[in-house]
């Protein structure tokens, strides 16, 4: 858990060029970390990429507002995979 | 009475140098910017020179996080219309931003960022291709980018000729200023085409040279061994302004843009008419709309491409246009030094237009050793020359039969 986390938040830091410090669990993608729709769709691209999984369950995926949510996201798709 | 438009900024980045004045001072020191390909591991490719920016820094202009979003193409307009943008000494203000647009013509646009998606879709499929692959793409975001980084929002476009796409852009953004649609406009041009489909692609058409083992003597326009040009690379923006604009704010004017001419070969996907009929027909239209005649002219810079097509007819077109006075002209290629810079040629050979008029040097054509009986011009031959410039021409040809001059002239008040 700790890992995909710490993945996340990573691959966040880099596509939005901002310090990792500032990825915080809470943070909102858009409102807290300014990530316009391209952004968050190359955020959530890298991360299936990163993790072998398919988001196509576009309105679960298109609802994730926060670095946790994404986070909590990815596991229960890795657990299923 | 007419509007008269001035250019009051200039901005470059060049295989000369990172500034229009530091690509000024190199060509008048007659260096040339080829040498061999570093961008991409040319072994295999048939041409493996190129006329490279001597070390762009992006983030000296742009900030990481918008940079990445962007193709080379995009980053050198940006960072040559702030430079113009300064340079015109708009930085603190002075002008009204919905009267002030932005033209900037790129003849491929993001063909970097085409190659590396498509290599990104061949090998992990379509859901990987990136979100911003359409915008880092497009030819028109040089354009987009500027208007957005200087908060422009007059008239916005892009042009898309080729290698006379520069010159379009200049040419379409001085008649905007002067029939009043705007009172600024930033114009000119932008490219980053050394990638390996380009290279390749320019190879087999035999378009450019392939004199590997001299990269420095590849470029010679007009001389009787030229055996193509050289791919360049970068951008060539200029501040256009309406005179009494510019005036009223006591801006630097570099020199008068007065005419611009455009016409079509209609005749050949690539190769220029025989005879140069087309460019001819551009020349003397950029004259009228300047209301110039032939015998105003001293300098021509000549889109001598060193191809030994352009250099014969675009000589036989300034000899149909000027008769007997084409003996007096100079006529120089800066393309011999700067290499092709495609689209944003005409840009760059603008500012060393202007930089002409102004400053009473004419840069020369290097490379110049053998004589070409078809091209019996005066060229300028491998030294600057020092003589005062009233009125001038700078030629930019397109595949797809494009003619774009402009005419510019010394500014007397």
């Amino acid at each position: 858990m700790a890992d995909v986390a710490e993945k996340v938040r990573q691959v966040i830091s880099e596509k939005l060029q901002i310090d990792a410090a500032q990825v915080t669990m809470e943070a909102a993608i858009v409102e807290d970390l300014g990530a316009d729709s391209l952004e968050q769709a190359d955020i959530l691209f890298s991360l299936e990429d990163e993790f072998g999984i398919t988001a196509d369950d576009t309105d679960e995926a298109e609802g994730l507002k926060t670095v946790a949510d994404i986070v909590s996201y990815l596991e229960k798709k890795v657990a299923a995979e | 009475m007419s509007r008269r438009v001035v250019i009051t900024g200039l901005g470059a980045v060049t295989p000369l140098g990172l500034s229009a004045q530091e690509s000024w001072e190199s060509l008048l020191a007659g260096k040339s910017g080829a040498g061999e390909i570093t961008q991409f591991d040319a072994s295999a490719f048939a041409v493996r020179i190129a006329c490279e920016l001597p070390g762009f820094d992006v983030e000296q202009f742009i900030d990481k996080r918008e940079a990445r979003k962007m193709d080379p193409c995009t980053h050198y307009g940006v960072a040559a219309s702030q430079m113009a943008w300064k340079d015109a000494g708009f930085e603190d203000g002075g002008y009204d931003a919905d009267r002030a647009g932005v033209l900037i013509g790129s003849g491929v646009g993001g063909i970097h960022t085409v190659e590396e998606q498509h290599t990104v879709f061949m090998e992990k499929g379509p859901r990987r291709i990136s979100p911003f692959f359409i915008p880092m793409m497009i030819a028109d975001m040089p354009s987009g980018a500027v208007s957005i980084d200087l908060g422009l929002k007059g008239p916005n476009f892009a042009s898309v000729s080729a290698c006379a796409s520069g010159a379009h852009a200049v040419g379409v953004a001085f008649h905007t200023v002067r029939r009043g649609d705007a009172d600024v406009m930033v114009a000119g041009g932008a490219e980053a085409a050394i990638c390996p489909m380009a290279v390749g692609g320019f190879a087999n058409m035999k378009a450019i040279s392939a004199r590997n083992d001299e990269p420095e003597r590849a470029s010679r326009p007009f001389d009787a061994e030229r055996d193509g040009f050289v791919l360049g690379e970068g951008a060539g923006i200029v501040v256009l302004e309406e005179l009494e604009h510019a005036k009223a704010r006591g801006a630097h004017i570099v020199a008068e843009i007065v005419g611009f001419g455009a016409t079509s070969d209609a005749f050949h996907i690539t190769a220029p008419a025989p005879g140069g009929e087309g460019a001819a027909r551009a020349m003397k239209e950029a004259m009228r709309d300047a209301g110039l005649v032939p015998g105003d002219i001293d300098y021509i810079n000549a889109h001598g491409t060193s191809t030994p097509l352009n250099d014969k007819y675009e000589t036989a077109a300034v000899k149909s246009v000027f008769g007997d006075h084409a003996a007096e002209l100079a006529v120089s290629s800066t393309k011999s030094m700067t290499g092709h810079l495609l689209g944003a040629a005409g840009g760059v050979e603008l500012i060393f237009t202007a930089l002409t008029l102004e400053s009473s040097v004419i840069p020369p054509t290097i490379n110049y050793d053998t004589p070409d009986p078809e091209c019996d011009l005066d060229y300028v031959p491998n030294q600057a020359r020092e003589t005062q410039v009233t009125a001038a021409l700078s030629n930019s040809f397109g595949f797809g039969g494009h003619n774009a001059v402009l005419a510019a002239r010394r500014f007397e008040g």
